[in-house]
């Protein structure tokens, strides 16, 4: 009977109901949608704070420039180049400063050459360069300037067997190479040359022999300071009696024992990182995961031997996931990358030869694949053979078996930092105060701020649409009540008189009140959540970002179909809307209206309490 | 004639977070079945709140107000206001969104009677007090003020009680109506064999009571007995 008279009180004020509905309605739909969107910019923001990476590289950059010259035999000239000079080489230590925050890192990566052991590191139809070791005398007294014929001794060691004797050496990048005598025997280092039209210019060979680096060091300390040796790289020594005796001498066979045992320049470099992230080519996806898995913060922390190989390195191997892969690390490059290419001496200070100091059996967790584009400079792409190893997992130190060392560079130094422009600026306002000059660091985050920008603000338009909702609400709650609760002091006291009891009373009012309320609540989150739910599939039309800098691409690829993945790569673009998250939350809107609704229950509670403490008859009896 | 109500040395102060104030002092009186009373005074003498208590609205702060002998402290005041003690006002106080008929009908439906005999009853306590049908489905907002006082009576009487009060019944009524009234509130003493205690201004309305009790600053005396 409450409930009938209350909705009777309801259906004979539609207006007033009606208005009551509508409003409500119309407040709640704001919330809600308010409340709904500010959720999902949240989520979004999360999502892709965990997709996107943040990383910079860190780059020594030059003092000054320098002219170069090399000598061309065949053009009788130089050619010539700018080197860049650095000044004294600075330490990645720089980069430890308090409040940095890094994610991983900062590293000074080394890539270190693994001994090749049975392992096939090139196809069968592919060849090697020619490289040698002899015994020699010219056939006549010569200046090798241009082609001059020597006759070959003895083979110490070569490639590929040397069968044709006389053969033509040139000094060809010497301008004033020195005099060989036919009398004498020298031993040379000798690489396979060029083809070059000798001919036109009167001589006969069109193929020679060049020098290459006889036995050198570049070996460093742990700084990065060279140690002194005597071993220079000079290509040829006169062949004296005893000579094989001397230091020089044993540093000559030392390097033919080197050349045999990486056979023939077959080792493969293997990368120790703290962070495949801070590689570039699978930063960029340029490589990317074809089977297994990438390291797990488990492997990094804990430095389990756990390593990632070339899909053509596994193919060639018949290596799968799970296989074992024996690595014996003989020494550390920290001046380039593998795909840069060494610069580093294969000999010891001492004219020794590196011995292993790391050799243990890896588990293939991952294989993975490298694809077309990538930066264009090479010295971030990846070696075909390059193996990556947790940095962790190297339990020896390399500090003796530092091949070469260098200024920090892009594709050797790098660290991560957490996502979004505040960690940015404030991460370079804390770099500019430490003071260091000469060194250059670059942020790559794959248009996140950008993205962040639009989301935020999108957080932002949410929470006023959440606040005018709110407000909006309240107010009308209020009005509401006032006019549904407080208005009706009067018919409460008569009610009263005619013996209701107070939770009759109450009853009575609550009712009609509860019912527009929950039926304008419902309304009003359903209508809401449309509207959040077209804002968000609008947003998603108009904004699109390139994931080749998250590492979320692999996570999507999973996510799709595999023919949606193909098309996707065939696209060659990257941009994966469905990276947004769309769909609002029904539980957000139900939150809200249920808010709404127990606001309404509050406010009307407090409405009845007050009708209640009216004294009836004082009530009735002023006349109206 | 039999006591219904009794009032003994019945004080009542309001008291507020500041002051406190005796609105009745030291009330001592009864009222009977079959008879109408009438309580005369200046505003603000006390009359409505005496008659607040009478209704079981509040209790006094001190002495004991008895119906047939049970205090009324001790009593479920909403049951006796239900089925006992009926209120009407100077300003008629009826539900302007119901009918006429709903009205009347409502404190039976709250004594769950089906709606069906509530509905017959209300009919015949709306003839009984002359109103004619063709108004049983107007709102009170479209009757006459006459109207709507038999209307608010018909409503008093059909909760089934035995004590009708009256708090200024015939203030906002023209003398023809206001003598229509008067003559409702004696039959019902008279006839119905209600004790009608009505608080009035008006000395018509007090010529036509039984018994006259006169209220000065919260003290209760006999006027005429």
């Amino acid at each position: 009977m409450m409930i009938r008279n209350s909705l009777t009180r309801l259906v004979r004020t539609p207006v007033k109901t009606a208005l009551f509905f509508l409003l409500l309605s119309f407040t709640v739909a704001l919330f809600c949608a308010g409340g709904s969107l500010w959720k999902l910019s949240g989520d979004n923001l999360r999502r892709f704070e965990e997709i996107f990476v943040t990383i910079g590289t860190v780059e020594q950059t030059p003092e000054r420039t320098q002219q170069g010259a090399v000598w061309y035999a065949d053009e009788e000239d130089f050619r010539y180049f700018n080197r860049a000079v650095y000044g004294e080489t600075i330490s990645s230590d720089v980069l430890d400063f308090v409040g940095a925050g890094y994610l991983s890192g900062p590293e000074q990566r080394a890539y270190y050459e693994a001994l090749p052991f049975n392992y096939k590191l090139k196809e069968d139809n592919e060849g090697m360069p020619q490289a040698m070791i002899i015994e020699a005398s010219p056939l006549e007294d010569c200046v090798p300037a241009g082609p001059v014929k020597i006759e070959v001794k003895r083979v110490l060691c070569s490639t590929y067997p040397v069968n044709d004797s006389p053969i033509y050496l040139c000094d060809h990048n010497t301008r004033y190479p020195q005099t060989l005598y036919a009398d004498r025997t020298y031993l040379m280092a000798l690489a396979d040359g060029w083809t070059h039209e000798w001919e036109e210019k009167g001589a006969a060979a069109i193929f020679e022999y060049v020098p290459m680096d006889g036995p050198r060091s570049t070996q460093t300390d742990a700084d990065g300071k060279r140690l002194p040796t005597d071993l220079e790289g000079t290509w040829i020594e006169e062949l004296t009696p005893g000579f094989y005796e001397t230091e020089r001498g044993k540093a000559w066979l030392t390097l033919c024992q080197d050349f045999e045992l990486q056979h023939w320049f077959q080792t493969f470099p293997v990368t120790a990182t703290q962070d495949l992230n801070l590689i570039m080519a699978f930063y960029t996806k340029q490589a990317y995961l074809s089977q297994g898995a990438f390291f797990s913060k488990e492997d990094y922390e804990q430095g389990n031997k756990v390593c990632l190989i070339s899909d053509r390195f596994a193919r060639r191997n018949k290596l799968q996931v799970g296989d074992s892969l024996h690595l014996a690390l003989r020494y550390a490059n920290y001046a380039a990358s593998p795909g840069r290419g060494g610069g580093e001496a294969r000999l010891n200070a001492e004219g020794g030869i590196y011995e292993p100091f790391e050799e243990s059996d890896y588990r293939i967790k991952g294989i993975y694949e490298v694809g077309v584009g990538g930066d264009g400079d090479w010295g971030y792409t990846i070696d075909r053979n390059e193996v990556f190893i947790p940095k962790t997992s190297i339990k020896n130190s390399d500090e003796h078996n530092i091949a070469l060392h260098g200024p920090m560079k892009g594709y050797t130094t790098a660290f991560r930092i957490p996502n979004g422009t505040e960690s940015m600026e404030n991460f370079k306002k804390l770099w500019e105060a430490q003071g260091v000059d000469h060194v250059e660091i670059t942020f790559y985050d794959g248009g996140y701020n950008k993205l962040e920008g639009g989301l935020k603000n999108m957080q932002t338009m949410s929470a006023v649409l959440l606040a005018v909702g709110a407000v909006s609400v309240v107010c009308m709650v209020i009005f509401f009540c006032h006019l549904f609760i407080a208005k009706q002091k009067k018919w409460t006291a008569i009610e009263r008189c005619l013996g209701m009891t107070k939770g009759q009373c109450a009853s009575a009012l609550l009712a009609g009140v509860l019912t527009v309320a929950l039926a304008g609540s419902a309304a009003g989150g359903f209508a809401g959540q449309l509207i959040a739910g077209s804002a968000a599939a609008q947003m998603t039309s108009t904004e699109t970002f390139d994931t080749r800098f998250s590492n979320g691409e692999v996570q999507f690829n999973r996510e799709r179909s595999e023919e949606e993945a193909v098309d996707g790569k065939a696209e060659g673009s990257g941009m994966l809307q469905s990276a947004y998250l769309t769909e609002t939350d029904w539980r957000t809107a139900g939150l809200c209206s249920s808010l709404v609704f127990l606001f309404t229950v509050g406010m009307a509670l407090s409405g009845i309490y007050r009708n209640l403490r009216e004294e009836p008859l004082a009530l009735l009896s002023e006349s109206d | 004639m039999e006591k219904i109500i009794e009032a003994v040395n019945v004080t009542y102060i309001y008291q507020t977070k500041y002051q406190k104030t005796k609105a009745l002092s030291e009330v001592n009186c009864s009222f009977e079945r079959g008879k109408m009373y009438a309580i005369t005074g200046k505003s603000g003498s006390g009359k409505s709140t005496f008659l607040s208590l009478l209704a079981g609205l509040d209790v006094p702060t001190e002495g004991m107000l008895t119906v047939e002998g049970e205090d009324m402290r001790k009593m479920n005041r909403d049951a006796y206001r239900l089925n006992r003690a009926s209120v009407i006002y100077q300003a008629f106080h009826l539900f302007p969104l119901l009918t006429v008929m709903e009205n009347v009908m409502f404190p039976m439906e709250l004594q769950h009677i089906p709606s069906k005999v509530a509905k017959a009853k209300a009919r015949e306590y709306l003839d009984k007090v002359g109103l004619p049908e063709t108004l049983y489905k107007k709102r009170p907002g479209m009757i006459s003020g006459g109207e709507q006082q038999r209307v608010a009576i018909a409503r008093a009487v059909a909760a089934g009680g035995e004590i009708l009060l009256a708090d200024e019944p015939t203030g906002n009524l023209d003398s023809q109506n206001e003598k229509v009234i008067v003559e409702l509130l004696c039959k019902l003493a008279h006839e119905d064999n209600y004790a009608v205690i009505v608080v009035t201004h008006n000395d018509a309305v007090a010529a036509a009571a039984d018994v006259v009790y006169g209220m000065t600053d919260g003290v209760l005396s006999v006027v005429r007995g």
